[in-house]
């Protein structure tokens, strides 16, 4: 037939602009009744050869498809009107049935490639942050290769929070790592009504990403992106934390003095020696007022904690089609530098191909392939994530911070060297803490990871009524890690502090491999009653049933050669004592799926089904857990027809999920209770665990509702508010049989016990809202605002009894995320839960209020409530978050993008302060406040709300923030560069994080997690964020970039 | 061929099922109890494996060694030692009330309330960590737990021993009751009630006073004494015994079974002697001292020792949960008192090798009390110190010594006016720790004067080994000083702005210390939370 056709054609050319005349490129050109086309360039452009009689037909998503003859054209200038239904889109579910959006009655959120954020080239959740409402992202470190934290429509339970990820229908274990540049779309299923569709565990919700494919019938394209990264932490707005004045003692010539009464100095090897404090125990009105000595050099530790880096991307973009195959392939390089100039380099190469094999009948194959090596000396959060068994203490610990450097005195020079040597002191401090700028000179660390994900899909579809799917994923990971600490016996200061587990050194190489795999088979049923049956109803009806198969093994081992020479090679042989170690598990978990979808015309729909699914984290293995769902909708647009009423629907839908045991701790296997296993010495030692495993174990179950509305209205004119879409959704949770640790006591011989012994209730909204806000030929601005927010309620916990997550306690009736703390007195009479007076009514005269504190007039002191009088002070969740995404296209080519993000009402436990406040160096110790009259910044006020790093309510603060999420400038070269074989070409300059507005008074209010105040991290709802502990802060980026289509 | 894909697919389709059987997973990383048990390998792991009871995961600071901990806040109580650190409650506990400067002005201590108020503030499940109470307590029933459970599986009928059987079961059985023993006697000298507790993971609302708890104390140490009077020597016991001591802890010294006996007669005396104050000791209390100690170590036998691992892995000190790493220049964690080093006679080798000079010396810490100060580092084992190391060396008697042993002789004869027989004892101890200092003994010295040489030579000798607190207790040192307690001439290291007149540098002088601590500490809310006591129980709280 093309043979035929071919030998009248001719060539023509043409343009196709939208409404507003800017070019508009991507979008289809075909010759009507085949397949064979083309698709428009950047500039709107396309060549095809076409035969006379032809008709050509312009398509493309977002507009209303055009028709024209050929005949005796050469040239075609087309502009394609804005489809007013750009509902038409469909949102093709993983397991569920491919849907148009109108039909939908649950809330999925569609991202396009296009829509995400351009400066996040690392990761996906960071190209997602803001673009979601409901979906609280928060990046909680600067740190490269860092994970965010994703949390879909509030808490669902006390272990992770981490929705499924789906790679083209199919499930892998980490969203990290994936490419963002071959992300063709990302759907976000938020909640069990949505997600039990794709896994019985689909409580937290889906993300699903859908790869780049090609186009049938589309000539190569190529198209090459490169980018440089300038990257600096946030350094907060007068980038220190420290006080400037002080109250140490000082000689008669102003030098600090040691407690000897002698000048303060370093001794031989750097090592500084505690200086002498004035004794504010004694002088009660010491006030921290005295300037440094000109000639005593001074450091701001962050500067010297944090260098600026820079990173760079680079991908290649390959997709094109033929008559019955499609193809696209994908490589990227990342190499990020983080502050110790170490780098995360990162390969990804995606293939996705398909072929029609024959009619009805596809087979696509989609494979990424992911190399990444690291040298991160921090990067042991890595290690944690991968390693599960065996995992070094050293790792666990407070390795990745920079604590010492920044709760330290100023005069302390961390980048100072041992006299004669470019070796960084180890210990600057005379306390138990090293200097971890001088780690990379004894520690060397790399891991990489070597990581395959692979889906298979074939399908068949009869002519009529059945459709056959078989989806097959296979994601092999493999991760090697080592540590070496060189032999530090010669080292200067090796008696007081070294690198790793012993002077003599060590290396241990880390293993671990996994394979996840995930078979899904579907048949569909359709059925159309009035084109089937010949019965004049507008019917349609889909029944899906489906049979899903998840296995997840794991293996890892370790050896450690300890005490290495002090010649090289420092290898595991050379090692005189060696270790090692083994641990894997097993995770299967398989079911299946009944869907029914039934749809009268336009106007309405329901959807109902069941899920159940059998788990071997749980019970005795033998039972399936059931969930149900239903869902419906109502276009009352459909009956309205009203002029400026595009669309409203009215949608509602019900769904359970659940969490299986190993999503609480990490831990599998936890039914039973097994014998502990330990090295001791020569020998093993086995002994009862701490924390018993329970046969009785639950998956923890969510129950979710959701109503919800889509409306579009077209209110404006042709320029202004042309379109307005909003779409709302109130959702309410119901959270069965979460897992907690439930404290026993000591007697009973052990500490701990996991139980399904909590339920929660978490119910919010979500809210977007897109709007053309103008369009004409000049100007074309469109605007985004995504809401969301949730209140979690704790509706019940074992026997009643309050249980502490993280850093802070639980307690029934109350919601999640609470900072229970003691308080400074605000009230001279008040009491304590006894009704006894925290000061005695004689000794209220000692007192006063100084800036709402109960304070000593004498002492100048604060007074804090007992530990067992706990009240709350703050919650680690936001009130709402939202984003306002703006684009704004001038002149058809320059785009200026910007995006705000605003949390609004969330608390902050600032532990880094409270730890500063130790050594009394926090800035606070500089404010003056007045009290007996006397104005000055006494000491004694602040060291008394330290409280040696027990929660205290003074160290909450407000975490609100503004942030200018992205920045971004596009100027669309076009053809301008009159070379033939560059169809466009494009510069951008972005900025990332650039301006954050907040009145937190540490670095950065997105960079917390949970930390206890040890630095060790936690889990658990309780503080999932909410503490900053000496974190990384998030980077502030100037990117520059070019992108070039051939 | 389309025919074939499509069967292909279908049959994919149909294949893809499962069997339940293939859910049954078990754990392949641990052994389950009833496989582990059963065994003679399994016993002596387990019986290996009750080291690991001492480590707790604490709230806040992750896997710790709170037996370490315990041993710690018994040697900051009876200043030995002293930590400035608020880490597991530990500056708190040696929160001294009040020091009076020898200007006569007084200083409290920061926090301006004495140690029971301050603890007792901490006793909850909120405070976590710095919940000081919970500790001991915690290890001590770990510890009954691991030995409950492997005396019921040597009652388990699926049992089986190769060769003599019963004398296996007899060694094993020793072992737990030694523990249990030894962990009864911990409860009972340091909490005011316990409960007892024969089942692994029952509990116990039942709780008694600790005189009560002394008892079962005494009763399992008998039982472990009559069980070891069964042991027969050989080849077996010595092959258990090494697995079941830890190589770190120096198993290569077999304690035999009349050393184990020995030990436990000095732990059973050890007991009495601390569980009463001094001017309650009867005379008939001391003669059982001196039957008991008669009867105890002798100079040339083997006893369990907590050490640490030379490399500083497989051990359950982690790198510094042992009291000598605790106290070393490397961690920093603890100090030694000024108050011990004053107790060391001039030119005792024990002080001048063990310790040197910090330059400049370590004051007020933290502005946390003057308490916290010293002049003295220090010297590592590794460089021929005694007391502390920078690399995992060195081994403290986990229950009793030779020279505890000894000691408590020495003072029950004193007491008893045999005051020469108690001297001979304090200058042989001298000698074998080699201190190089003259004999007392024959100096004429006067029953006070005996006391006093005793009394310093009990707090050297027995330094980090876990009866400072006792000693202070039983003294009357740790009284509230309206009760006559507290120590005068205590040296304290004063900054010079507070002496008078001020100088620039800080100076030891000697002052008066109010310790004002508790005699008994409660029972943890941490236990009280999920364990209501039964009507009619004893006092639980000060």
């Amino acid at each position: 037939m093309l043979c035929s056709a071919y030998a009248q054609t001719k060539p023509v050319t043409g343009k196709v602009t939208d409404a507003s005349g800017n070019p508009v490129p991507g979008i289809s050109v075909t010759i009507k009744g085949t397949s064979s086309g083309t698709t428009t360039n950047p500039d709107g452009t396309f060549k095809l050869n076409v035969p006379e009689s032809a008709t050509l037909v312009f398509s493309g998503v977002g507009y209303e498809a055009s028709e024209m003859a050929v005949r005796n054209r050469t040239v075609f200038d087309v502009q394609l009107t804005t489809e007013i239904k750009a509902l038409s889109e469909v949102i093709i579910t993983g397991t569920g049935v491919a849907t148009e959006k109108k039909k939908l009655s649950i809330d999925v959120a569609s991202v396009a490639n296009k829509d995400l954020t351009k400066s996040a080239f690392l990761s996906i959740d960071q190209a997602l942050i803001g673009k979601v409402a409901g979906a609280q992202i928060q990046t909680t470190s600067g740190e490269p290769g860092q994970k965010a934290n994703i949390i879909l429509r509030g808490v669902n339970s006390l272990g992770s929070t981490n929705p499924i990820i789906l790679v083209d229908g199919v499930q892998v274990t980490d969203i990290n790592g994936l490419d963002v540049a071959n992300v063709d779309r990302v759907e976000i299923a938020k909640g069990p009504a949505a997600g039990m569709l794709y896994g019985a565990q689909g409580a937290n919700g889906v993300i699903q990403i859908f790869t780049k494919k090609g186009t049938r019938n589309k000539p190569i394209s190529i198209s090459l992106v490169s980018k440089v990264s300038i990257d600096k932490v946030i350094l907060g707005k007068d980038k220190r934390l420290s006080a400037k004045y002080h109250h140490f003692l000082m000689d008669a010539n102003g030098h600090l003095l040691n407690r000897k009464g002698t000048v303060l100095q370093p001794d031989a090897n750097g090592m500084w020696p505690e200086p002498a404090e004035e004794d504010f125990n004694t002088n009660l009105n010491l006030k921290n007022d005295k300037t440094y000595p000109a000639d005593l050099p001074i450091y701001n530790h962050l500067e010297q904690a944090y260098q600026t880096a820079v990173s760079t991307t680079n991908s290649i973009g390959i997709s094109g089609g033929g008559n019955k195959s499609d193809y696209s392939f994908t490589l990227s390089h990342i190499d990020q530098e983080n502050v110790l100039a170490n780098h995360l380099r990162r390969n990804n190469l995606s293939a996705n191909l398909g072929f029609e094999l024959f009619k009805g009948f596809t087979a696509r194959n989609t494979t990424q392939a992911i190399l990444q090596d690291e040298n991160l000396l921090s990067g042991t959060y890595n290690v944690t994530d991968r390693i599960k068994y065996n995992v070094d203490a050293l790792f666990e610990g407070t390795n990745n911070n920079r604590f010492e450097m920044i709760n330290s005195y100023p005069w302390i020079d961390f980048k100072s060297t041992y006299n004669g040597t470019d070796l960084i002191v180890v210990r600057p401090r005379d306390e138990n803490q090293l200097n971890v700028l001088s780690e990379p000179d004894w520690h060397k660390r790399y891991s990489k990871d070597t990581r395959i994900i692979n889906n298979s899909n074939l399908n068949y579809k009869f002519p009529k009524f059945l459709e056959l799917d078989f989806k097959y994923g296979i994601e092999l990971w493999n991760s090697e890690y080592q540590d070496l600490y060189k032999n530090q016996e010669l080292a200067p200061q090796v008696a007081l502090g070294f690198w790793g587990p012993t002077a003599q050194g060590s290396v241990r190489d880390d293993h671990a491999k996994s394979t996840y795999q995930n078979a899904l088979s579907t048949i569909y049923v359709r059925t159309d009653f009035s084109k089937d049956f010949k019965i004049d109803l507008p019917i349609t009806t889909t029944t899906q049933l489906s049979y899903d198969w998840r296995k997840l093994q794991y293996t890892s081992f370790f050896s450690q050669g300890l005490n290495l020479p002090q010649y090289p090679p420092a290898n595991i042989s050379s090692g005189a004592l060696k270790t090692s170690g083994d641990g894997s598990f097993d995770y299967i978990t398989y079911g299946y799926l009944v869907n029914q979808t039934i749809d009268f015309g336009n106007l309405f729909g329901i959807t109902g089904g069941l899920r159940s699914d059998y788990n071997s984290q749980f019970g005795d293995q033998k039972k399936a857990f059931t969930f149900g769902r239903g869902t419906a909708y109502f276009r009352l647009s459909e009956l309205l027809k009203a002029n400026k009423l595009t669309e409203w629907k009215l949608r509602g839908a019900y769904g359970a999920a659940g969490i299986p045991p190993n999503e609480f701790d990490g831990e599998y296997y936890s039914r039973q209770t097994t014998l502990g296993s330990i090295q001791l010495g020569e020998g093993v030692g086995l002994y009862v665990p701490n924390i018993l495993g329970n046969p009785n174990l639950k998956v923890q179950e969510v129950r979710e509702l959701e109503v919800g509305t889509d409306i579009i209205v077209t209110p404006g004119t042709e320029n202004w508010l042309n379109r307005v879409n909003l779409s709302f959704t109130y959702w309410n949770k119901k959270n069965k049989d979460n897992i907690q640790y439930v404290d026993l006591p000591a007697s009973s011989g052990t500490q701990q016990i996991r139980d399904n012994l909590i339920d929660l209730n978490v119910k919010g909204a979500d809210v977007s809202l897109d709007a053309n806000m103008y369009t004409d030929k000049m100007v074309d601005w469109t605007l985004g605002v995504r809401f969301g927010t949730f209140k979690t309620k704790v509706l019940k916990v074992a026997n009643g009894r309050d249980f502490v997550s993280g850093l802070f306690v639980v307690k029934e009736g109350e919601p999640l995320g609470n900072f229970y703390t003691v308080t400074p007195l605000t009230s001279i009479d008040q009491t304590r839960p006894d009704k006894s007076r925290y000061i005695p009514e004689a000794d209220a005269s000692q007192y006063e209020i100084v800036n709402g504190l109960v304070v000593n007039k004498k002492t100048k002191r604060a007074t804090l409530t007992d530990a067992t009088d706990q009240r709350i002070t703050g919650n680690a969740y936001p009130d709402f978050t939202m984003s306002f995404i703006n684009s704004v296209t001038l002149w058809q080519r320059l785009n200026i993008s910007f995006q705000w993000d605003w949390s609004h009402g969330n608390e902050i436990y600032n532990l880094t302060k409270q730890w500063m406040y130790r050594d009394r160096l926090q800035k606070d110790f500089d404010k003056p406040i007045t009290v007996n009259g006397e104005t000055g910044a006494f000491v004694n006020f602040y060291n008394s709300l330290y409280n040696s790093v027990q929660r205290t309510g003074w160290f909450v603060e407000d975490g609100s923030y503004w942030r200018l999420r992205d920045l971004t400038l596009t100027y669309q070269l076009g053809s301008a560069l009159n070379v033939p074989w560059v169809k466009g070409l494009a510069i951008t300059a972005s900025g990332r994080n650039l301006l954050t507005i907040t009145d937190y008074e540490g670095l950065d209010p997105e960079a917390t997690s949970a930390q206890d105040s040890q630095g060790n991290r936690t889990f658990g709802a309780g503080s999932n964020i909410g503490a900053d502990y000496f974190a990384i802060p998030n980077l502030r980026s100037f990117q520059f970039g070019i992108n070039i289509q051939f | 061929m389309k025919r074939y894909l499509i069967y292909i697919l279908t049959t994919m389709l149909i294949i893809q099922s499962c069997k339940k059987s293939t859910l049954e997973l078990n754990n392949p990383n641990e052994p389950l109890p009833q496989f582990a048990l059963p065994t003679e390998a399994g016993l002596k792991n387990f019986s290996l494996g009750i080291l690991q009871k001492m480590i707790a995961n604490v709230p806040d600071e992750g896997n710790t060694n709170i037996f370490h901990i315990a041993l710690t806040n018994h040697s900051i109580l009876g200043d030995e030692a002293y930590c400035p650190y608020g880490n597991y409650g530990l500056r708190w506990v040696d929160q001294v009330y009040k020091i009076t400067l020898p200007s006569g002005q007084v200083v409290v201590n920061p926090n301006t309330v004495d140690q029971k108020t301050q603890l007792k503030g901490f006793d909850s499940r909120d405070a976590g960590e710095r919940n000081a109470f919970q500790y001991e307590w915690s290890v001590s029933y770990y510890l009954i737990a691991q030995a409950n459970r492997l005396l019921q599986a040597l009652n388990d009928p699926t049992l089986s021993l190769s060769g003599d059987a019963a004398n296996k079961i007899n060694i094993f059985k020793a072992w737990a009751l030694w523990w249990k023993g030894y962990a009864y006697s911990r409860i009972g000298s340091m909490y005011l009630a316990g409960v007892i507790t024969d089942s692994f993971g029952l509990v116990n609302p039942n709780f008694v006073d600790h005189t009560a708890i002394m008892t079962e104390a005494d009763k399992v140490l008998n039982e472990c004494a009559t069980t070891l009077d069964a042991i027969s020597e050989g080849d077996d016991y010595d092959n258990i015994m090494t697995a079941i001591v830890a190589s770190f802890n120096n198993n290569s010294k077999i304690v035999s079974p009349a050393m184990w006996k020995r030990q436990i007669y000095t732990l059973q005396a050890r007991n009495l002697l601390v569980n009463k104050k001094i001017t309650d000791m009867s005379t008939a209390n001391w003669q059982q001292i001196i039957t008991l100690t008669n009867q105890g170590i002798q100079a040339a036998d083997n006893i369990f020792w907590f050490g640490m691992d030379p490399s500083g892995t497989n051990d359950i000190s982690s790198g510094f949960f042992h009291p000598y790493a605790f106290i070393g220049e490397v961690q920093q964690f603890t100090f030694v008192s000024e108050r011990l080093v004053q107790e060391f006679k001039p030119n005792d080798k024990r002080f001048t090798e063990s310790f040197v000079l910090f330059d400049p010396p370590k004051v007020n810490e933290r502005g946390r009390g003057l308490q916290f100060g010293t002049r003295w580092n220090p010297v590592f084992i590794e460089n021929g110190g005694r007391y502390a190391t920078g690399n995992n060396q060195g081994l403290v008697p986990f229950a009793c010594s030779f020279e505890e042993n000894q000691l408590m002789k020495a003072e029950a004869l004193i007491r008893t006016g045999s005051t020469e027989a108690g001297l001979q004892i304090v200058d042989a101890i001298r000698d074998r720790q080699g201190s190089g200092l003259a004999h007392v003994a024959g100096t004429g010295l006067n029953a006070t004067q005996a006391f006093e040489e005793y009394r310093r030579e009990r707090r050297v000798a027995l330094f980090l080994w876990g009866t400072a607190f006792y000693d202070a207790r039983r003294w009357g040192v740790t009284k509230p000083a309206s009760q006559g307690g507290g120590r005068a001439n205590a040296i304290v290291v004063i900054p010079g702005e507070l002496l008078s007149p001020q100088q620039p540098d800080a100076a030891p002088v000697p002052c008066f210390m109010e310790y004002n601590y508790m005699d008994y500490w409660d029972v943890p809310q941490n236990e009280l939370d999920f364990n209501a006591p039964a009507s009619g129980s004893v006092p639980l709280k000060n």
